[in-house]
């Protein structure tokens, strides 16, 4: 650990990341707008979610209960999935704005929009074709 | 290129974190609601545990949102230990939650499997 004698880094909070002695503060006004997006993808996964619940609890004429059940699993794991993502993107995001950086490139954005239109795609079909 | 951080902010950002937030915490009554009501309709033990569980988990978000507003205002300080658990336990909550009902339906599956 390399360490200057003029600058000693503060004993951390628990649980604090090692990067927050690292670099230096953003304009704290791109750091709230990480944040939202960070919670943009949170509503996202969310979302992910109750379509899930709605599918599997409360749509019982829809297609089969294994094809309803197998959406579910999808959903949920998507959901799952997009939250741990977007709390790892925010935390690199952090990082790169305090080390002047360009911002961390995501297929993200692409993996989501796939994903969607396949799920739309198959709920499409099974409605016109049950 | 850095903006100082008493400079006036025309942006509005605090109060479209803290609004950013309660929109959140909204989506998350919603899913607390979904997910408790099956849970009761279906008499399924675990999807109304973890509806209630979601529950607090949005009042405790729903405080957040309130105070993230006059934390950010009264400190300009967007980033510090209190935010950065507050992020990973929403991430924590989302995530366990989404699994939560993924192994209920995987429970479910598995419980009817000989039947289909």
């Amino acid at each position: 650990m390399q360490e200057t004698s003029e600058h000693k880094p503060r004993s951390r909070s628990l649980g604090t990341p090692a990067w927050f002695e690292q670099g230096r503060h953003p304009d704290y006004r791109f750091s709230l707008a990480n944040e939202r997006t960070f919670l943009a993808w949170i509503r996202t996964a969310l979302a992910f979610m109750a379509g899930a619940v709605g599918i599997y609890q409360f749509a019982p004429d829809f297609a089969t209960p294994v094809t309803r059940e197998a959406l579910g699993v999808l959903l949920t794991l998507g959901g799952a999935s997009l939250a741990l993502a977007a709390y790892r993107r925010w935390s690199r995001n952090e990082q790169a704005m305090r080390s002047d950086s360009a911002l961390p490139y995501t297929r993200l954005l692409l993996v989501v929009a796939i994903f969607v239109a396949i799920v739309a795609l198959a709920l499409a079909l099974l409605i016109i074709f049950p | 290129m850095s903006t100082p951080h008493s400079t006036r902010d025309p942006g509005l950002q605090p109060e479209r974190t803290g609004l950013s937030w309660s929109r959140t915490a909204f989506l998350l009554l919603l899913n607390s609601a979904l997910i408790t009501r099956a849970g009761f309709e279906h008499h399924d033990t675990l999807l109304t545990v973890l509806g209630i569980t979601l529950l607090a988990s949005t009042g405790a978000m729903y405080a957040w949102a309130g105070l993230r507003l006059h934390v950010i205002t009264t400190t300009r300080q967007p980033v510090s230990p209190l935010s950065t658990w507050a992020m990973r336990l929403t991430t924590a909550v989302v995530s366990l939650a989404a699994l939560g009902v993924c192994g209920d339906i995987v429970h479910q599956l598995l419980s009817q499997w000989p039947e289909r």
